[in-house]
């Protein structure tokens, strides 16, 4: 391994820093937006496992976020069709989705100027396609604007009624349908174009705003009306608009309940957005973005595609996920210890050392890759080694939400030429690790660290199965210069106090972790995080706990989704 | 003391962007005819090079004629007729004689010595280093960000990300523009710069009357979203965020708007599209960097651009490193200055040969200032070789070869008042009066002579 690659590996994750080795107390935090300074506590930590203040329930949404790139792609579909958009693909693919993030604070919830700019003429060309274009005028306008000439009033009424809805995502008011109707001139061509590009940059479009019922208003929070709630429950499962269905429900006002809302939540989940939905969650609570390419040579070796490995193996982990939520209605210990794999490529066969799975019939399961972190995607390196420290890193900070400090690029700096000097003939890989992160300063994390990657060294770089280490020759790929025994036992993980300090190998921890309590909290947290795009506060505790609950009794993680979306929160935002 | 107290929404604005709203809002919604008015024509490019000039062979051969004071004289440079400017200017610049002025004798005044006198890349933007400027040794502000952040000159930002136009410098260490510490970055490949102004609409040939109905649609429709999101704001309590949000959303519409303005202004220029990706070398690249800034300029998409001339080509490529080396390598220096030249030639020819949108070439409706970061190879800062092109749109006179003995400071200050930039909008971000670092006491904001 060259100096500037393991660099570029380890100085992402946490290495060698003083910190303190405890225990996760799970942090909620204060909402603050209308504190001052002077009344504000320092860093409240709220132990979730709490339900607080039931009457504040709901109150703690206050922003008006705009739609993410995703959700407002999504909703130009809903209201315009594929067909429409495709005339305008290249405009509409240069808006980023917003959800390649791996932190919070990586998503903008204000437009730039280049994004405003995009919305804007985006807007300007769909209103043109969809009026100059009879066939999509008929569509989207109806069939009484087939001559504009002699477009009526009730063909404009019942153009702005619905199509109004559809952006809106609730029927418009008669005052605003006035004001739509107040710039019009008797050129409809040009009052349409006008009319359309101004709904979709109209703030009800392009932002989450809810006005809620107004003399549902108490001091700290205000019910929305059941259109809101529909949007809630549509955004929250699919990254999209209600859906007919959706609204017929808001409608006729099936959605004041939970079971209400329940029902439409279950119904969107595993709908094919609801899926990419899903796919969102993972690919942020994994911080998959963060993950490997494979090293070149490593990957020849052992007779793999390193070009296409990464994206097949990503593409792996996408059907794991819905084969867990949605086909079988999967377990957090399911997520843990499924040994079902989805390898369509002879690269992931040749790892998973399984046969090919046809993408219907039931997957093949494998010997040894057990879960997500036995997946190939998780576990390739981008080195000729595995990466221990990013292992144990991305185990304790991102799937255990446990507290895990920046590092100290200077030492980070000072410690990769000691890295080199330690030979890879004489030492296994987990030798040179401990050797290098022994000195004091380093110690104090990687004490935890290193053993929570130790635990799956009979991994290969590339998530191949391995019993034994081998070295190869940089010069002639061919030649293994040195065999390492693979001892995977542990005997200080510090994981969290129900869970054994020790482990004998990959099996063991992930039994453990598979009953863990930080599991399930961490993962109620990150899908709380990327479909609200905060992180939660006092007043969302509730909630939280609720999906707690449900990972912790039925372990079903699409109930637990679902219980994210349908709890009493979801009629509620603050008062202001 | 530099007073670096501008902020970061100020070097976004200067880049184009916008970070942070400003408080609300009445004077931007309902302002279509204000927003017209303001949208000026005249645009502003530097062209900078490293390692300076021989002397000889860039000033003229012939001398100033005309004196008008102890310290300043001039001569027209159409009286030579058809006789070559200087070997660097030479023949490409003889159709140019009226479109360009000459300026000799002006030193870039630097306190202190020793690292200080170490040219750095922003002496001829800035009038000063930017890296060593610790204390209050250097000035860490480009005219060209200036501009871009100055209200007067600029009140469009350009939406490219890079806020304008700049191009053909590899690392930041050569870059001529700085706002603080602070460095933007410039474009080495065409085709990114190309993909950049498409990204914002740029691309297209805004001569198209459908185009320019859809335009003045779009003016329109943004007048009335921008109501939409006012009656909003008023008709609901709305937390801060929630405010700023909407606020942000209508500020940048309203600067779309402007820009979008901007382009239907000009578009009689009609050089909107077109532009071909050349590549091969480094003249055919460099054309293709004017081929864009002229498109970008007829199309208002930036009225900035700063690009650093330097060739990559074997036969005339001379590093940065190798400027101790002149009196070794001369035969490849000379010629290497020869084709900087010969590029700045071929800029200024394109701008004149397009006609912006009130019937004047793109070359009077601009200013081009042409100085390289050092006066000579040896570090030299005294008698940087100056050149000017373009009119300012009839606030500047050319066609003039100017002997003095001055600041170099008054360059830029001429620059400012050519734009019509007032002295409160730049000497904000030095110590007092002027424009760049100063050693000499006396009066500061005065321009060149005879051309303002």
């Amino acid at each position: 391994m060259n100096s500037s690659h393991l660099f570029s590996v380890v100085a992402i994750f946490n290495f060698c820093i003083a910190c303190s080795p405890g225990f996760s107390t799970y942090d909620v935090q204060q909402n603050s937006n209308e504190l001052s300074e002077a009344q504000r506590p320092q860093d409240l930590p709220v132990n979730f496992k709490v339900c607080v203040s039931p009457p504040q329930r709901g109150s703690s949404r206050t922003d008006v976020n705009r739609l993410t790139g995703r959700e407002l792609k999504n909703s130009l579909e809903d209201i315009l069709g594929g067909k429409i958009l495709s005339e305008v693909r290249i405009s509409l693919d240069a808006i980023p989705d917003d959800t390649a993030f791996t932190d919070l604070k990586d998503f903008g919830t204000e437009h730039t100027g280049e994004l405003v700019n995009q919305i804007l003429q985006l807007a300007f060309s769909l209103s043109e396609i969809v009026i100059d274009r009879p066939e999509y005028r008929a569509q989207i306008v109806g069939a009484c604007a087939q001559d504009l000439t002699k477009m009526d009033s009730p063909c404009w009424d019942s153009f702005l009624k619905s199509f109004g809805q559809r952006a809106y995502r609730r029927p418009l008011t008669v005052d605003e349908i006035q004001t739509l109707k107040s710039s019009m001139t008797s050129d409809n061509s040009e009052s349409l174009k006008t009319t359309i590009a101004r709904i979709l940059s109209s703030p009800y479009f392009l932002y989450h705003i809810e006005d809620g019922v107004r003399d549902t208003a108490t001091a700290s929070r205000i019910r929305l009306s059941d259109y809101e709630v529909a949007a809630r429950i549509s955004f929250g499962a699919t990254q999209s608009p209600p859906d007919a269905e959706l609204f017929k429900a808001a409608e006729s006002g099936q959605l004041r309940s939970l079971d209400g809302v329940k029902l439409q939540a279950t119904r969107l989940l595993c709908s094919p957005r609801g899926r990419s939905k899903i796919f969102e969650f993972f690919r942020y609570w994994l911080s998959m973005n963060n993950f490997d390419d494979p090293d070149i040579s490593t990957a020849k070796n052992l007779g793999v595609d390193p070009v296409t490995l990464k994206a097949q193996a990503r593409e792996e982990m996408q059907a794991f996920f819905q084969y867990i939520i949605c086909e079988t209605d999967g377990t957090v210990a399911d997520l843990m210890k499924s040994k079902k794999v989805f390898p369509k490529t002879n690269n992931l066969s040749l790892i998973y050392g399984t046969p090919l799975w046809d993408g219907k019939s039931s997957p093949p399961e494998a010997t040894h890759h057990s879960g997500i972190l036995g997946r190939a995607g998780f576990l390739i390196s981008g080195s000729d080694t595995t990466n221990i420290i990013r292992r144990g890193v991305t185990i304790r900070k991102r799937i255990l939400c446990l507290p895990q400090p920046s590092p100290d690029f200077q030492i980070v700096d000072s410690r990769v030429q000691a890295f080199e000097d330690i030979s890879p003939i004489l030492y296994s890989n987990r030798q040179r690790v401990a050797s290098l992160t022994g000195a004091p300063t380093c110690i104090g994390c990687h004490a935890s660290i290193n053993p929570t990657g130790y635990v799956l060294e009979n991994f290969g770089p590339l998530g191949e199965w391995r019993t034994t280490e081998k070295v190869y020759d940089a010069k002639d790929p061919k030649k293994i210069l040195a065999f390492h025994q693979i001892d995977t036992r542990v005997d200080d993980l510090k994981l969290e106090r129900s869970i054994a300090n020790s482990a004998q190998g990959f099996d063991d921890f992930v039994q453990s972790i598979s009953e863990s309590t930080s599991l399930r909290e961490c993962l109620a947290r990150y899908n709380f995080e990327i479909t609200q795009l905060r992180a939660p506060v006092e007043s969302d505790s509730c909630g939280l706990v609720e999906t707690l609950s449900v990972l912790k009794s039925t372990g079903s993680i699409k109930d637990a989704f679902i219980q994210a979306i349908a709890n009493e929160d979801i009629f509620w935002r603050k008062s202001q | 003391m530099i007073n670096q107290a501008h902020s970061r929404r100020m070097f976004l604005r200067g880049l184009g962007g916008f970070a942070l709203p400003i408080p609300f809002l009445s004077s931007l919604v309902s302002r279509s005819a204000a927003a017209a008015s303001s949208a000026s024509l005249i645009r502003y490019v530097q062209l900078t090079s490293q390692n300076g000039v021989n002397p000889e062979d860039f000033f003229p051969s012939f001398g100033a004629d005309v004196k008008i004071s102890e310290s300043a004289a001039y001569r027209l440079l159409t009286s030579t007729g058809t006789q070559d400017i200087s070997r660097n200017l030479g023949r490409p610049f003889t159709a140019l004689k009226s479109k360009i002025n000459i300026i000799k004798g002006l030193d870039i005044q630097l306190p202190g010595s020793g690292d200080l006198f170490h040219s750095r890349t922003t002496m001829s933007t800035a009038s000063s280093q930017d890296r060593s400027y610790e204390g209050e040794k250097g000035f860490p502000y480009s005219i060209d960000m200036v501009l871009g952040a100055s209200n007067s000159f600029n009140p469009v930002p350009s939406l490219m990300p890079e806020g304008a136009l700049r191009l053909g410098v590899g690392s930041s260490d050569q870059s001529p523009s700085i706002y603080g510490r602070q460095r933007p970055e410039y474009y080495l490949d065409p085709s990114a710069l190309l993909n950049s102004l498409n990204r914002i609409g740029s691309g297209t040939n805004v001569t198209d009357p459908k185009l320019i109905a859809r335009n003045n649609r779009a003016v329109t429709t943004i007048d009335l979203v921008m109501e939409d999101y006012k009656r909003i704001a008023n008709s609901r309590k709305l937390a801060s965020q929630e405010r700023t949000n909407l606020e942000n959303f209508i500020e940048l519409s309203h600067t779309t708007q402007k820009r979008i303005q901007l382009m239907s202004l000009n578009r009689t220029a009609g050089k909107c599209g077109g532009v071909e990706i050349h590549s091969g070398n480094s003249t055919l690249t460099y054309q293709t960097y004017f081929d864009l800034i002229t498109m970008a300029f007829a199309c208002g998409a930036s009225k900035i651009a700063s690009v650093v001339v330097e060739p990559k080509d074997p036969e005339f490529r001379f590093s940065n490193a190798q400027h101790g080396q002149v009196h070794a390598m001369v035969a490849r220096w000379r010629a290497s200055r020869d084709w900087v030249y010969a590029r700045q030639a071929d800029l200024i020819t394109s701008l004149d040969r397009l006609t912006d949108s009130d019937g004047r070439s793109l070359l009077y409706n601009s200013v081009v200032l042409s100085c390289p970061n050092m006066a000579k190879p040896s570090h030299g800062l005294d008698n940087m070789p100056v050149l000017m092109a373009g009119n300012a749109g009839g606030s500047l006179k050319t066609g003039y070869y100017l002997d003095l003995k001055g600041r170099y400071n008054d360059v830029l200050i001429t620059v400012f008042k050519a734009l019509g930039v007032p002295p409160s909008e730049y000497e904000k971000y030095g110590s007092g009066k002027g424009f760049g670092a100063y050693v000499d006491s006396g009066s500061r904001n005065t321009t060149l002579p005879v051309i303002v």
